[in-house]
């Protein structure tokens, strides 16, 4: 794996990776919803550089999608290794500037709209996110719903799309990654010749989105009349993931929702009767995925005749067992192996380790972090575990409540 | 490559990509005639996701077959754990994998997408088992029933040996045998009924906010001569987003998210699908759009350009696509499943390559006249045009 940093302030990763004929780039800007100003714009900003570029990717045989997240929006393309040449130069191309049009921004809401409606408006829709973050945040870069509503996306300008791009899409701001069937010195050398001469712009400085935790329980509910069943999502704030506390975090979403004989589903079987669907991860949309502030949160979906306060009873009595007791040796090599099977398999997408290497670059300027992930979850121990239980605490949650539709 | 045990399993072992992981997938058939036969496949494939143990295994149930997915670090125990699966057994007490299930069909059938789907597979094939659903109500006691290895195929993926992969699973399901009592594998179930096209049914969704576009036509299966012809074409009308449905609804006009064209193969079918989901005020206006491009298809038949293009994002992405080794193993096990040689997907890029350009012309102006298609239009009352058909 090589690392660069282009005279423009653009920062290049590459890695090789032989095992099949096809690689993947990607590009990360370091902006996300967080740092977007008017709420939806990110979003909608991550549509409007696809103009033409679809077409261009497809008739070279690939795929390509993008994401906005909290920090950054990512663009990524995988195609046949002998089509990155071209690739680049695309990026290269939308890098510069892309051509924004009045009629093409009105397209794209109508899009956007079209997507929110999809996303929201079956059962469970927008839950956890972006439901969950209003109610445990209160800062509004946190709090907001990224997607943006279509009655303000309607008013947004070229000019307003502009400024943003000015700010936000310089190459200092962004980290562009390769990897795959290719040779990095080939790759670097396509890269600086494309990129190098796009003209450098200062990268926005910093912003911290920290805010204080919760003083309190934090609570809301609302209806969703697609629902089949109630429901509940509870989030609590997390460490800096620079603490490294994230591994055991994820290491107790594992013993509490995953595997064959997870204990939430377990103790409540065993004390009510009733089966409980849970799931529960560290990082709003994934890990390691974001910058502080991020969450823990665990979703639910019970009977009727299960009052939602039952549930966290049991949350509560198991996440008390855990940081008194910690998990056993077996239960946690199971969780390990478990974690290290779906790691494995996920980085067998060219797509996902090209994103993750990504990002990692863009949010914790470490892409080698990568290669360390299943080092860094082996060395999880019992003793870290009953630690992050303990931060979890009651005191300090939100909880958002999904009332069913009726009869 | 297929190695035939003398048991009758058909054994496909793989050596694709780097990761350290084997995949396996197992296909075994189980016709289901009618809702009980269906709720218990379905209850014996949630039985076998619940594993504790170092193996990650999940099951799918239809009315045809139950498809089983196994990965992990080591290939004795996937192969073991996939010969345990075919004895038919429930490796533990079925009653939490009920409860767990009845929860699960509840959130399922919410869904209005999973309702139109049902509502559409009626329209399309009237009383044929492949229209079964099984609802929570109908689960019942499991009984244990062992599969029959003739019939069955296993795919085994690795970066081992393919004669190492394949003695493994010779040696973990050697002693699997066809039931004392059956004779010959169980017959399959009918074929599906012919599509008859001009029958577009509307789904009254009182206050669904979006609409659901879903069409069929008769195709031809993928061993066809004229497969790879019809394929192409079809890219051109909608498989991708450079398709002339994705230039006209979606960036032109701006009317949907979503509009795909694909091949329906399940059920052993072979349709043409086209759909889309539009706001219900795009309702009429989307269905039209879309009637037209069919049409176009015929007057302003695929030139020269798109069919390369399309060609190319259709090589391009068999490449892209299949390179995880978890989606070649289950790209050949569907086509296994689906009754048809799994080695067509292997060779479809070269099938691919070798289409000429007049066939695909030919294919555009047979196959895709308004009049064969037939199909559901799901929306609020409202939102229904007075005219149903395209």
């Amino acid at each position: 794996m090589k690392r660069v940093t282009l005279g423009n302030g653009l920062r290049v990763v590459v890695e090789e990776e032989h095992s099949a004929p096809v690689a993947a780039v990607a590009v990360h800007y370091g902006v996300g919803f967080r740092g977007e100003g008017r709420p939806g714009l990110a979003h909608l900003f991550e549509h409007l550089m696809f103009d033409g570029h679809f077409q261009y990717v497809e008739g070279v045989g690939g795929f390509c999608n993008a994401s906005t997240r909290q920090d950054y929006t990512d663009f990524y393309t995988v195609v046949p290794a002998g089509a990155v040449a071209r690739v680049l130069n695309l990026e290269a191309a939308r890098m510069r500037g892309p051509r924004i049009t009045a009629r093409a921004i009105r397209a794209q809401t109508s899009v956007v709209r079209e997507e929110i409606l999809g996303k929201t408006r079956k059962p469970y829709g927008g839950f956890p996110w972006p439901r969950l973050s209003p109610v445990l945040f209160r800062d509004a870069a946190n709090a907001h719903d990224g997607y943006g509503d279509h009655a303000s996306l309607r008013h947004i300008t070229p000019q307003d799309c502009e400024e943003f791009f000015e700010r936000h899409y310089s190459p200092a701001n962004a980290v562009l990654t390769v990897s795959g069937d290719v040779r990095a010195d080939a790759v670097l050398e396509i890269a600086a010749h494309a990129f190098g001469d796009i003209p450098a712009r200062p990268a926005p400085p910093p912003v911290s989105y920290h805010e204080p935790l919760p003083s309190a329980a934090r609570e809301a509910e609302y209806a969703d009349p697609l629902a089949p069943m109630p429901a509940l999502a509870a989030g609590h704030r997390v460490p800096d993931p620079a603490t490294g506390a994230h591994f055991a975090l994820s290491a107790l979403a594992g013993l509490l929702t995953g595997g064959g004989r997870p204990r939430l589903r377990e103790r409540l079987r065993r004390e009510s009767g009733h089966t409980v669907t849970f799931s529960a991860r560290v990082g709003l949309f994934d890990f390691l995925d974001a910058r502080d502030p991020d969450l823990w949160v665990l979703t639910a979906v019970h009977p009727g005749e299960l009052p939602a306060g039952r549930v966290l009873e049991a949350v509560d009595a198991e996440l008390r067992a855990l940081a008194a007791d910690g998990p056993g040796e077996e239960e946690l090599r199971r969780c390990r192996t478990a974690w290290l099977t779906a790691h494995h398999r996920s980085m067998d997408r060219v797509a996902n380790r090209v994103r993750l290497l990504g990002r990692f670059e863009l949010l914790f300027g470490d892409p080698w972090r990568v290669a360390g992930l299943p080092d860094a979850y082996a060395a999880v121990t019992a003793a870290d575990v009953a630690e992050a239980a303990s931060l979890l605490r009651p005191d300090s949650r939100a909880l958002l409540r999904v009332a069913p539709r009726k009869g | 490559m297929i190695r035939t045990l003398p048991n009758g399993l058909r054994v496909l072992p793989l050596r694709h990509g780097a990761t350290p992981l084997v995949e396996a997938r197992l296909h075994l058939p189980r016709p289901c005639r009618d809702r009980a036969g269906l709720a218990a496949s379905t209850l014996l494939a949630t039985c076998l996701s619940q594993r504790d143990d170092d193996v990650e295994m999940s099951a799918a149930a239809d009315v045809h077959q139950i498809t089983v997915t196994a990965y992990g670090p080591g290939l004795a125990a996937v192969t073991s754990a996939l010969a345990q699966a075919a004895r038919g057994t429930a490796p533990a007490e079925p009653g939490p994998a009920r409860a767990q299930l009845a929860a699960q069909l509840t959130m399922v059938r919410a869904h209005p997408d999973v309702m139109v789907r049902e509502w559409l597979a009626r329209h399309l094939f009237g009383d044929h088992p492949a229209t079964l659903q099984v609802r929570p109500e109908d689960l019942g006691p499991l009984p244990s029933r062992p599969f029959d290895p003739r019939g069955a195929t296993l795919v085994i993926a690795g970066r081992d040996d393919p004669a190492a992969l394949a003695d493994a699973a010779g040696a973990a399901f050697a002693a699997w045998h066809p039931s004392a009592s059956s004779r010959t594998p169980p017959a399959p179930l009918p074929a599906l009924p012919a599509v008859d096209g001009g029958r577009i049914a509307a789904l009254p969704l009182p206050g669904a906010p979006q609409s659901r576009i879903r069409l069929r036509a008769p195709a031809v299966p993928p061993e066809h001569p004229r497969y790879p012809a019809l394929f192409l074409a079809l890219n051109v009308l909608g498989g991708y987003l450079s398709s002339r449905l994705s230039a006209s609804l979606r960036e032109d006009k701006g009317y949907v998210y979503g509009v795909t064209t694909f091949f329906d193969t399940a059920h052993g079918g072979a349709l043409l699908a086209v759909e889309a989901d539009t706001a219900a005020a795009t309702t009429g206006a989307a269905l039209a759009a879309l009637a037209a491009e069919l049409r176009r298809m015929r007057t302003h038949p695929p030139t020269v350009e798109e069919i390369r293009s399309a060609r190319a994002y259709a090589l391009g992405s068999m490449a892209t696509r299949l390179a995880p080794r978890a989606a070649i193993a289950s790209a050949l096990i569907d086509m296994a499943a689906k009754g048809r040689d799994p080695l067509l997907v292997l060779d479809f890029p070269r099938r691919l390559e070798a289409v000429p350009a007049p066939q695909v012309v030919a294919a555009a102006q047979e196959f895709f006249a308004p009049e064969r298609f037939s199909g559901l239009l799901a929306a609020d009352p409202a939102a229904l045009p007075h005219h149903l058909a395209l």
